[in-house]
């Protein structure tokens, strides 16, 4: 994979939360090493605070990294030039609530200097698309929080960046709003774009990321392809139609000669619930490092749909 | 000591040979001039005249905090990097221990309690002092660069080394300074003199350094700041301030209801100072109002964006932190404007109006009663014409004022008659004191009055020690081309040059005689007109007489005064004091002498004949004397002046606006500032600590700094507290004595530096200048622009400095 296609690199990268007096508090990050490629959608999962949003501050340089560094585009975190090409929803929706929809995506637009023509129709697509057209001229203090999330997002992709980082989007939505944040990533990513997005909604992250790493306490416990990382490897499945009840019995003395125990001829896929659990409850059985191997090959084609 | 090198540095090349000789220095012209650029350039309490100077001394200000700054933000990050060098910190320790030994000995030794050996004429424990705060600073700068090296700051690391080659050229000049400096007495200076100055110069140069690499990193800064960006956040700030502070509602509400009572209790102590109660109360309130909103606005906004999390939103964009704080000021300045437009607009208005439907009042009153009662009318037209002069905006030409007391013996000050709060000093009526205004390129007040002394003792003058100052008289401005006057003027003054020995001035000479004579010609030919016509009482051909002379004759000039009056208890109620006023021309010794009755609390005037200008080259004296026997008159230095013009009170009151936002502008930038690194309520504080600080205690601070430079700084008042020694006594020089003043030596050019921190609002304001009928003018309006942004340029910069090095999300 090209230098080029390596949108964000990490290198051993730490946080240590201090305080007043410079004394360590909470190590929130240890020693991450991630890279994101260009085109996917990349999930960062782990349970409350584990380090997610940690992880998306330092990539934002909004904290400096205690140790190691984070580059994105190739260009270290405090370089602000390199934040034209990136959207960034935070996790709750930290907005002005004195402006309105209109006025709130017009300033952001400003900021990235675009043009007041070209920012009137992104603006007017863009609520359009998170569906607030209705309440584009009340301020942000009188709207509910799916509502102010909706915005949010709008206001993560007025640039039309290249790369977007979502710090769980889907919280405070209802079901048919995760099923349009869900629909809308995948739109984005179809566009070429890349996407890190970060939760615990673990169904919704099934559906669309690419690849995970899974973090616990700080630590990277699990990276990949969810393709992969959800197949168990050690059953296999199968399922026939219209099989005689001689043949079943004749695979089944077949299985029985292996010491077999059939379930069904298939590579069932688990949950990406599962995993969680399983990897959160073994790192609380077993604390400490472990070496996360990531488990794409590089030049595999991107998938484009999992199930 | 060292101030001979002051006084030599501050004289010009000729005079520096001069005096150098005097006090028997041995060295080249050219090694006095540069010590005398270095001088310059490195010390920080001495400057020069004129914008240069206060440039430089801006730069060196600026340069000693950047340098305060660079160094502690390294100290800072150096603790948070925990250094720690076990190797070092042992000398360290033993640095701190010599010290406070050190100043042990030293006081024993100052008290006689024991006797120390001396190292090459430096007492053991002086050397004992130095010794150990240099093992403490080598420890200090290894802990710093290991610090810098941990953080592969390479910059850092650079700027470390070049400021460490300007210490060693700062002391370099100590000692060059150290080796040829002679004192009269024949005194060498010492060692610890010649280090103190090195220290002091070198670090002037470390300050320049450390400014050096600030503006670079600045330019590459600056380049990355966008208009579109910076007005984006200026429209942010400015929505944020009325939606969710209401401010802008808030104080014109306050405004209109304030001004709405205005007549209820505005009622000035008499009706001529009526405009001037009002434009002094309205522009106070007006910036009062907007400080107060500047206030709660400008600190608050950074920290309830950074504790609300929404900077989030705004530092992932591609937003500099140069134009967070920008953006920010532009927003509240353009709030600013608006109001102070609008405030500006209705008080001028109202103002117009009121004193206008006054004046008016005034003057038809005065005619309905001029038959019956012409000494009330008399009193009302003068009202009237107070209201109007107050409305105007006069340019003084001041001059310098000296006394003679009663036996005529030349004073700085008149006759005290012991009324605490009054500035001026008073003229005993019916003796030979008087006061004199001096224009021209005068001395300073206390050699003038030793000169008056030396004249009246027929000896000769010396020449002067202190600055002189230039108050001449604009002779330009009133003499009119064409006019008798300027005509005579110009003949004066070129014969004078012929008679110096230039050449070729003959048939200019020519030419103006000849319009002289054509001139005195018509001039006769008018006056005999005008007499006849007052003879046959034809007022009409009077007038028209009069008219014309005036086309031939330049116009007379004004003196305008305002003087109190002292009644002892002999006066009789009622009766006038009489001031007797006399304009002199020194150089052609032409006269314009009057008595007129003093006008308490008003402003009298004089018109003084043209032709007293002639020759003068912008010299005058002026002199006023009390007639009236047993009254003092009491006169201060700006109470009389010559009227150079007279300008729009528009204008005027427009620039008094000019300083309000002024103010308003620094006032935002350390609001501003304090809110990048301090909660709200700590920055609103701040912010309201440094208003008060500059309103109220900045000429206490000033003094301060510039008693320290007289009576000791703070190690020397220390020395004073316990030796029970007081203020003014004369100090044995023991070393402890010395290494008081050494410290202070080191301090004070930095804490009296610091004292400047504090902005002078109270110069930014000019609003009495416009109540009282004075321009403001274009040079005042710039200065302090320059000064509003020699403000708040550091302060938005330290902001940045501050912002780019902080985590907005911690
Ligand atoms: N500003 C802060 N100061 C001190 N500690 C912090 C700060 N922010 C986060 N932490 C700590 O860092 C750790 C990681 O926090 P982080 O917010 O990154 O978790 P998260 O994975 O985003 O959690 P969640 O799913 O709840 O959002 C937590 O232990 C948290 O307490
Ligand atoms: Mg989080």
């Amino acid at each position: 994979m090209s230098q080029r296609d390596i949108i964000i690199e990490t290198k051993n990268l730490t946080k240590v939360y201090r305080d007043f007096w410079g004394r360590p508090k909470v190590q929130a990050l240890k020693a991450l090493d991630l890279q994101v490629h260009r085109g996917e959608i990349f999930g960062l999962l782990g349970p409350n605070g584990s380090g997610k949003t940690t992880t998306i501050k330092l990539l934002l340089g909004l904290l400096f990294p205690t140790e190691g560094e984070a580059l994105i585009f190739n260009e270290p975190t405090t370089n602000v030039k390199k934040n034209e090409r990136i959207g960034y929803l935070p996790e709750e929706s930290y907005l002005y609530k004195f402006l309105n929809a209109e006025e709130t995506l017009d300033f952001y637009g400003r900021l990235f200097k675009i043009k007041a023509s070209e920012r009137r129709s992104r603006i007017n697509k863009l609520i359009d698309m998170v569906g607030l057209n209705h309440a584009r001229h009340r301020q942000l203090r009188e709207y509910s929080k799916g509502m102010q999330r909706r915005i949010g997002l709008a206001q993560a992709i007025i640039n039309d960046p290249e790369l977007v980082l979502l710090d769980e989007p889907t919280s405070g939505l209802d079901p048919i709003g995760t099923a349009e944040i869900k629909d809308l990533i995948l739109e984005l990513r179809n566009q070429g774009k890349t996407i890190v997005l970060s939760g615990h909604l673990l169904a919704d992250m099934q559906d669309i990321c690419d690849r995970i790493a899974i973090l616990h306490r700080g630590e990277l416990r699990e990276l990949g392809r969810v393709q992969e990382l959800l197949t168990v490897q050690d059953i296999t499945q199968i399922k026939v139609r219209d099989l005689p009840e001689s043949a079943v019995a004749e695979i089944r003395s077949v299985i029985e000669r292996h010491q077999g125990n059939l379930v069904a001829v298939d590579h069932p896929t688990t949950t990406l619930e599962e995993l969680f659990l399983r990897i959160v409850r073994e790192s609380d059985q077993f604390p400490g490092r472990r070496k996360v191997v990531d488990r794409q090959t590089p030049s595999e084609p991107v998938a484009s749909s999992p199930n | 000591m060292l101030d001979t090198f002051l006084l030599l540095a501050q004289a010009d090349a000729p005079q520096q040979a001069q005096q150098a000789q005097q006090i028997g220095l041995d060295m080249p012209a050219w090694l006095l001039n540069f010590i005398g650029w270095v001088y310059l350039f490195g010390d920080p309490a001495y400057t020069t005249k004129g914008i240069f100077g206060s440039l430089l001394t801006w730069l060196k200000i600026i340069g000693l905090f950047s340098l305060v700054a660079w160094i502690g933000a390294r100290i800072l990050g150096a603790i948070k990097d925990r250094i720690n060098l076990p190797a070092l910190s042992g000398i360290a320790a033993a640095g701190l221990l010599g010290g406070i030994v050190s100043v042990l000995f030293q006081v024993l030794q100052s008290t006689g309690r024991i006797a120390l050996p001396s190292v090459a004429g430096v007492s053991a424990g002086a050397v004992l002092g130095l010794v150990s705060m240099l093992a403490v600073l080598v420890w200090l700068e290894a802990t710093l660069w290991v610090s810098m090296s941990r953080r592969k700051a390479q910059g850092d690391k650079f700027l470390f080394v070049v400021m460490h080659f300007a210490l060693a050229l700062g002391l370099f000049f100590g000692f060059l300074v150290y080796s040829y400096a002679v004192v009269p007495e024949g005194i060498k200076l010492t060692f610890m003199d010649a280090i103190s100055q090195g220290v002091r110069i070198g670090l002037t140069f470390m300050g320049y350094t450390s400014l050096l690499m600030l503006a670079f990193r600045l330019v590459m800064e600056f380049s990355g700041v966008n208009p579109i960006r910076t007005l984006a956040i200026g429209w942010l700030a400015r929505k944020e301030a009325m939606r969710r502070m209401w401010a802008p509602y808030v104080v014109l509400a306050v405004f209109l209801v304030v001004l709405a009572f205005t007549h209820w209790f505005l009622q000035p102590p008499r009706p001529a100072e009526m405009s001037r109660l009002f434009v002094g109360t309205l522009t106070l309130l007006c910036s009062l109002l907007i400080t107060l909103m500047i206030i709660f606005l400008s600190p608050l906004s950074l920290p309830t964006d950074i504790q609300q999390q929404t900077i989030y939103t705004i530092v992932s964009k591609p937003v500099s932190r140069l134009e967070l704080i920008w953006g920010r000021i532009v927003g509240y300045m353009g709030l600013v404007t608006v109001i102070v437009a609008l405030f500006g607009g209705i008080s001028y208005i109202y103002l117009i109006r009121q004193v206008n439907s006054t004046i008016r009042a005034t003057v038809s009153e005065a005619d309905s009663v001029r038959a019956d009662n012409p000494l009330r009318a008399a009193q009302l037209d003068d009202q009237a014409e107070q209201l109007t002069a107050r409305m105007s905006a006069r340019v003084p030409v001041k001059g310098s004022l000296v006394f003679r007391d009663s036996r005529g013996v030349p004073q700085i000050k008149g006759i005290d008659v012991g009324q605490e709060l009054e500035y001026r000093t008073h003229v005993e009526g019916a003796t030979p004191s008087k006061g004199i205004w001096r224009f021209g390129v005068v001395s300073h007040p206390f050699d003038e009055v030793r000169n008056m002394a030396a004249r009246d003792a027929g000896r000769t003058p010396t020449p002067p020690a202190y600055p002189i100052q230039d108050r001449r008289v604009p002779v330009d401005n009133f003499l009119r081309p064409g006019t008798i006057e300027y005509v005579d003027n110009q003949l004066f003054l070129l014969k004078g040059r012929q008679a110096q020995g230039t050449t070729g001035l003959e048939s200019r000479i020519e030419a103006l005689n000849t319009e002289k004579r054509t001139l005195s010609a018509k001039d006769a030919e008018l006056q005999l007109a005008l007499k006849n016509a007052q003879a046959s009482g034809d007022s009409a051909a009077v007038d028209k007489a009069e008219a014309a002379l005036a086309e031939v004759h330049s116009d007379p000039f004004r003196v305008e005064m305002s003087f109190t009056i002292y009644r002892t208890t002999k006066g009789r109620i009622g009766e006038p004091v009489f001031a007797a006023i006399k304009v002199i021309n020194p150089v052609t010794g032409e006269q314009y002498e009057n008595t007129f009755p003093v006008r308490e609390y008003y402003t009298d005037y004089q018109l003084v004949p043209p032709s007293v200008l002639v020759g003068s080259d912008g010299f005058l004296n002026i002199e006023v004397q009390c007639v009236s026997s047993t009254q003092y008159l009491g006169m201060a230095e700006s109470d009389l002046f010559i009227l150079a013009s007279n300008g729009s009170f528009f204008w005027n009151f427009v620039r008094g606006l000019v300083g309000v936002w002024l103010q308003a502008l620094v006032l935002t930038s350390i609001g501003v500032f304090a809110g990048t690194f301090l909660s709200w309520p700590v920055a609103l504080l701040t912010t309201i600590a440094f208003f008060i600080g500059g309103q109220v205690a900045y000429g206490y601070l000033q003094e301060l700094a510039f008693q320290a430079q007289f009576g000791g700084g703070p190690f020397e008042s220390l020395y004073r507290l316990i030796s029970h020694d007081n203020q003014m006594s004369d100090l044995t020089p023991t070393v402890a004595v010395v290494t008081a003043k050494t410290f202070d030596s080191l301090v004070m050019p930095v804490m009296s530096r610091l004292v400047y921190v504090v902005p002078n609002f109270a110069s930014l304001d000019v609003s009495n200048t416009v109540a009282d009928g004075f321009a403001v003018t274009g040079s005042q309006v710039i200065g302090n622009v320059l000064m509003a942004l020699a403000y708040a340029l550091p302060f938005s910069i330290a902001g940045f400095f501050v912002l780019k090095n902080r985590e907005v999300a911690a």
